[in-house]
């Protein structure tokens, strides 16, 4: 029986509606269904973008693989170091004390870290070793009670601003094999200041302390911004830089693993974010 | 007014991983489907002085074969690796792989971060992936590679080693 709309109730118009919804889903599926082996066909995805173009890469600006290296005279931090056998060493380092290089050139320290000592010869008087003396004016009182763990050793914010540039750009003897190295240690911290300084109460400062003073420490040098915008105010208030991983769509911290000062021989932990990527030519 | 925010900022507030800047469509990282047992023939063209450059290659199936080093993601760092790197994929079905570009900067490896970004052309037979570390100005001649993808014809879908 065929149904005019002027015969039609309304419960007979409801089924109507719904029979057609239904035969359009049934028809869509079955479109859907059939255009799946089409669309198994091999397409990249990239050519889906065929206007993309950034334009040939600029030789002044860019070391090609097949260039002539020279080698700078006096390289500035951060830039490699070519040597005429190929091998390259990038100076940049910022979190790792370095090493002396097996040449006789020094090691340069990063800024916020005090000069390496020899422990050996730590009670000798050194004057070209002592780091620059610390303004202790407006260090907080030692004999009041002690403020919460989270911020006990931790400065005024209002006091944070001025970073105190101790031994920033400071050049150390190259270490002498077999003797153990660790940098001097002071009491109390203020931005710029070595990690494992003690506490005002000259207690080992805790892991969460050493990892809110190492952010922070990151957080007023030249290397910040490296970071990106998105981070300075993590930085500034000791936080680890956090990025968005495009893949997973996650957010994803930089992990710092700290150890005692003891532990890690007096060295600033170094951080990581996470992956474990494999690395097929390391070490070649 | 993207000329105050960095590109990861741009990325953040998008909530996408393709962004518009300067006209160019710049993506966080490059998706490409690939077939079984494809080869990538990873070829860098260029890498910035400034700070080791990385090309990493994940497999969202399977396993990356490389010099004979086998693992899900792979780094191929312009100051170790040759500048031609065949990359196979352990697979037996279609897979997709993801690229993107990291850094080295301070002793830690970096990716996402600050201006990073990948503008990808695509030529006839090859991929060209022009990337910018995070570090200063948006640059997307810090890293250039291409990428070629061929099938194993060696061995193709079905075959049994030793067969």
């Amino acid at each position: 029986m065929l149904l005019t709309p002027d015969r039609m109730t309304d419960s007979e118009a409801i089924v109507l509606f719904a029979a057609a919804m239904l035969a359009m889903a049934i028809f869509a599926i079955a479109v859907d269904w059939i255009g799946k082996p089409i669309r198994r066909r091999f397409v990249p995805k990239i050519f889906r973008y065929p206007e993309e173009l950034a334009g040939p890469p600029d030789p002044s600006r860019t070391a090609w693989s097949d260039s002539t290296f020279v080698v700078p005279e006096n390289p500035p931090l951060g830039v490699p170091i070519e040597y005429p056998d190929g091998s390259t060493e990038w100076s940049d380092s910022l979190f790792v004390v370095p090493d002396a290089h097996p040449s006789t050139r020094a090691a340069v320290l990063e800024p916020g870290l005090v000069p390496i000592i020899d422990i050996d010869t730590a009670d000798e008087p050194d004057t070209t070793r002592e780091p620059a003396p610390i303004d202790t004016a407006d260090e907080p009182d030692t004999t009041r009670e002690p403020a919460p763990i989270d911020t006990a050793d931790e400065p005024d914010t209002t006091r944070a601003e001025r970073p105190v540039p101790v031994a920033a750009g400071a050049v150390a003897a190259a270490p002498t094999p077999g003797r153990r190295l660790v940098p001097e240690r002071s009491t109390g911290w203020r931005p710029g200041q070595y990690v494992f300084n003690r506490t005002r109460d000259g207690n080992e400062p805790r892991s969460d302390v050493v990892r809110s003073r190492f952010w922070k420490n990151i957080g007023i040098s030249d290397h910040a911004g490296a970071f990106g915008d998105l981070n300075s105010s993590r930085l500034s208030t000791g936080k680890a830089p956090a990025r968005r991983n495009p893949r997973s769509g996650k957010t994803e911290l930089m992990h710092l693993d700290v150890t005692t000062f003891e532990e890690a021989a007096g060295r600033p932990p170094v951080p990581s974010w996470p992956g474990d990527e494999l690395d097929p030519f390391a070490g070649s | 007014m993207t000329a105050d925010r960095d590109l990861a900022t741009i990325f953040g507030e998008s909530g996408s991983e393709i962004i518009t800047h300067e006209n160019r469509t710049v993506r966080a990282f490059v998706r490409i489907e690939v077939p079984a047992r494809a080869t990538l023939e990873i070829t860098r063209l260029t890498a910035s002085r400034r700070r080791p450059q990385a090309m990493k290659i994940s497999a969202n199936v399977g396993e990356l074969v490389v010099d004979g080093s086998r693992a899900p993601t792979i780094a191929l760092w312009a100051d170790t690796s040759p500048r031609k790197v065949l990359v196979t994929i352990d697979n037996d079905e279609r897979t997709t792989v993801d690229l993107w570009n990291a850094w080295r900067y301070g002793g830690a490896d970096h990716a996402w971060l600050g201006n990073a970004g990948i503008v990808v052309q695509a030529e006839a037979d090859h991929y060209t992936l022009q990337c910018s570390d995070g570090v200063g100005a948006v640059d997307f001649t810090d890293l250039v590679v291409t990428v070629r993808i061929s099938p194993d014809r060696a061995r193709p879908a079905g075959h049994v080693p030793g067969s």
